[in-house]
């Protein structure tokens, strides 16, 4: 437990400073450490390489690493198969995944460093450190999203399932690893972002855990149309789309707006869709509801006779 | 003769091997059935239950229990048929008051009475005893008062169609507009109570599909002072008026009707079967049959007829839910046989619409459409979806041809029968709410 515990210190100590520290500040903490190892006299305490990864140890390794990647992808698989037999927490189901993917694998380390190779506190300090270093240098990019992905996890700014937007990117969160963070965009395109990126940027969460989520439908119009028809012709269009959750309200905003150095009037329905796998297909409906019936209706034809007669 | 000691070591070890074998099979006998109940709801809460080309054994199961079902109705003899009747008019003997409603009604008609402008509404599922209760009202308490009984059977949204069913039942002429239409209400020198049945059929999930409940709101209110109105509606179809446009705020008493418990339930069957000159036997299906409980009363029958009968009904009002028709449709479907005076109920077993959980959204949101209307006609489903005609049609002989979809006069509505299945799984797969 000791062991294990400064594992963890030093593999945080060896990360963290690498992987935010400029250049500059890195190059003098290497001149500092190859000073300070060159004084270091070779404890005898410290046991032989042979004798740490014996051939029995290796094996075991690979069995307990082989164990968990087959006990990890199972779990995954058993719970994807659940979260779409169950509808109603498929989302709940699926945030389950990534604490269990991250928790088996650092069970799992553990256990190999600590219960095969077993090393004295002395190896791990310079192993530790040694290798620390190695992949401070090596992997700065990955370590910073691997602690992005940490922070992910624990501060949750988002969860499987949900909607999100990440700079120009836009989609369905389907998987989040310790490096990366998987989402698919509206024309089924798998996107996978590094998780230092996501730290980094604003992220817009559309339905945080919840089925439903918010959709805007935008209808722009001659500024002389009967704003009150309009209101209640975009209402009526929400509420009659199969799409739409009714246990939310269902807004009509108009604003005024210049288009082409012309005002115009922008009528903004906001529903929430049922489920947010139908959220395009609820906007597009309701657009295509409210565009059609104003044909119908000729609603703009009569704006602009309007408009003419006026003039 | 005397046998030896390796003799004996032998024998011993043979009869310790053979009990060995036993006890083995015993446990892995017992550990299989164990083992199946707990594996099948997980498998089927994972989706792995496998059954063998899925839409055909189905959907052949669901059509061929319906294709029984009437012809094993029309079997049991006609007396008993006529107990189990769904109609409106049924004596003081064979209802079951479920709440305090008519006290409500009756104290609403007697606030309207003394000028106060009160209306009712009365809500529930379909089957669940709106029209009885309304009956019930008409014949109890309202027998000197000008009643007038509107109902609305098929699809009525449009504007026109409400005026011209308002004018005739009001005995209007010239009537164009709600404004014409309250005016003549509003001259008449007597009062009246207008019954409006079905006011689920007087609107469409369309952008076009209001105006005829937009006219009723406005001739309700206008005319409150001389007309006491009482409205019966769908369950479905009021809690989606009430989310998109707050329909309770139109009306000063909500009653519910479809709040029957389980022993109401079986008194409502019950009550009926007394009155026929039949006994009952309740069959014991496999499992019950292996039951501890089963074999301790084998020898007392009339406390086990008790526990079986016990048994069904629990079973079978899990699936009404407290709707009367569902539940009368099950009894009589559980019917086995009539030999002499007695009847012989089979154990319950509930239709299986493992079918439905391959249907795609279309056919879901579809379903979703038929529960909230009622029924349906092609043109209408067609409207309420925006798709095609032909899609319409396709969708909806698709789901009659499966047994879910009852026709009547070009009138799509669902199968009580599996009502509550389709139901659960629509509440399931989180598109009713």
């Amino acid at each position: 437990m000791k062991k294990s515990f400064y594992l963890f210190v030093l593999l945080l100590l060896c990360g963290i400073p690498v992987s935010a520290s400029a250049q500059d500040s890195t190059m003098v903490a290497i001149q500092d450490t190859v000073a300070s190892t060159s004084e270091i006299s070779i404890d005898p305490k410290l046991v032989k390489f042979e004798d740490l990864f014996s051939a029995s140890k290796v094996i075991a390794i690979i069995i307990v690493l082989l164990f968990t990647f087959l006990f990890n992808r199972l779990l995954v698989f058993l719970l994807s198969r659940l979260a779409e037999n169950q509808p109603s927490y498929r989302l709940v189901i699926k945030r389950i995944i990534p604490f269990i993917n991250v928790g088996l694998w650092t069970g799992a380390v553990f256990f190999v460093i600590s219960g095969i190779i077993d090393p004295p506190i002395e190896t791990v300090l310079t192993v530790g450190a040694s290798i620390g270093l190695a992949i401070g240098f090596a992997s700065q990019d990955i370590l910073k999203n691997i602690f992005g992905g940490f922070i992910i996890i624990l501060d949750s700014p988002f969860q499987v399932g949900d909607k999100i937007e990440v700079g120009d990117m836009y989609g369905e969160v389907t998987e989040i690893g310790l490096r990366s963070t998987r989402i698919v965009t509206p024309d089924d395109s798998l996107i996978t972002l590094p998780n230092a990126d996501i730290v980094n940027n604003a992220v817009s969460n559309s339905n945080t855990g919840a089925l439903y989520c918010q959709v805007v439908a935008s209808i722009y119009l001659p500024i002389n149309v009967n704003i009150d028809e309009m209101k209640e012709l975009a209402y009526k269009a929400a509420i009659s789309s199969r799409y739409v959750y009714m246990n939310k309200p269902v807004v009509v905003i108009v604003e005024n707006k210049v288009v082409d150095r012309a005002f115009a009037i922008q009528l903004k329905v906001k529903a929430y869709v049922l489920d947010i796998r139908y959220e395009f297909l609820l906007k597009s409906e309701i657009t295509e509801l409210i565009l059609s019936e104003i044909n119908r209706r000729k609603i703009v034809q009569k704006a602009n006779a309007e408009n003419v007669e006026s003039k | 003769m005397k046998i030896s000691k390796w003799t004996k070591v032998k024998n011993y070890m043979i009869a310790y091997w053979a009990r060995t074998q036993d006890g083995a099979a015993l446990l892995l006998r017992f550990s299989i059935r164990k083992m199946k109940v707990v594996l099948l709801p997980l498998q089927r809460m994972f989706g792995f239950s496998v059954i063998k080309d899925p839409s055909k054994y189905k959907s052949v199961d669901l059509s061929n229990y319906l294709t029984e079902t009437d012809a094993k109705i029309a079997e049991l003899p006609k007396s008993y048929r006529e107990l189990f009747k769904m109609s409106s008019d049924i004596d003081n003997e064979l209802y079951v008051n479920t709440s305090s409603n008519i006290l409500h009604i009756t104290k609403a008609y007697e606030a309207w009475l003394e000028g106060l402008a009160t209306n009712v509404s009365v809500v529930g599922e379909s089957g669940s005893g709106k029209s009885t209760f309304l009956s019930r009202f008409k014949n109890t308490f309202t027998e000197e008062a000008d009643i007038l009984t509107i109902d609305v059977t098929q699809a009525m949204w449009r504007l026109e169609q409400l005026l011209s069913t308002f004018a005739s039942s009001f005995g209007a002429t010239d009537i164009n507009r709600p404004e014409t239409l309250i005016r003549f209400i509003n001259e008449q020198k007597q009062g009246r109570i207008v019954f409006l049945e079905g006011l689920q059929n007087m609107f469409l999930r369309n952008i076009n599909g209001f105006d005829a409940l937009e006219a009723l709101w406005l001739i309700m209110s206008e005319t409150k002072d001389r007309v006491f109105w009482v409205v019966s509606c769908s369950r479905y179809a009021w809690d989606y008026l009430n989310k998109a446009e707050g329909i309770e705020t139109h009306f000063t008493h909500v009653l519910f009707t479809d709040t029957m418990d389980d022993e109401q339930l079986r008194t409502v069957i019950m009550n009926r079967h007394n009155k026929s000159v039949y006994r009952l036997n309740f069959e014991a299906d496999e499992i019950t049959k292996r039951s501890r409980t089963y074999k301790k009363w084998l020898h007392k029958p009339k406390e086990l007829q008790q526990y079986l009968s016990d048994l069904y009904f629990r079973e079978m009002t899990d699936i009404a839910e407290g709707n009367v028709s569902v539940a009368i449709i099950l009894w009589l479907r559980s019917i086995k046989k009539v030999e002499g005076r007695t009847i012989t109920i089979a154990p319950f077993k509930p239709i299986s619409v493992e079918g439905l959980e391959i249907l795609t959204s279309e056919i879901l949101f579809a379903l979703a459409l038929l529960i909230l209307h009622g029924t349906l006609k092609v043109a209408e489903l067609a409207r309420v979806m925006n798709i095609g005609l032909s899609d319409s049609r396709v969708l909806l002989s698709r789901l009659k041809s499966r047994g879910v979809l009852l026709e009547n006069n070009g009138l799509y509505s669902v199968n009580q029968l599996v009502f509550r299945q389709v139901l659960r799984l629509l509440k399931r797969r989180n598109i009713i709410h």
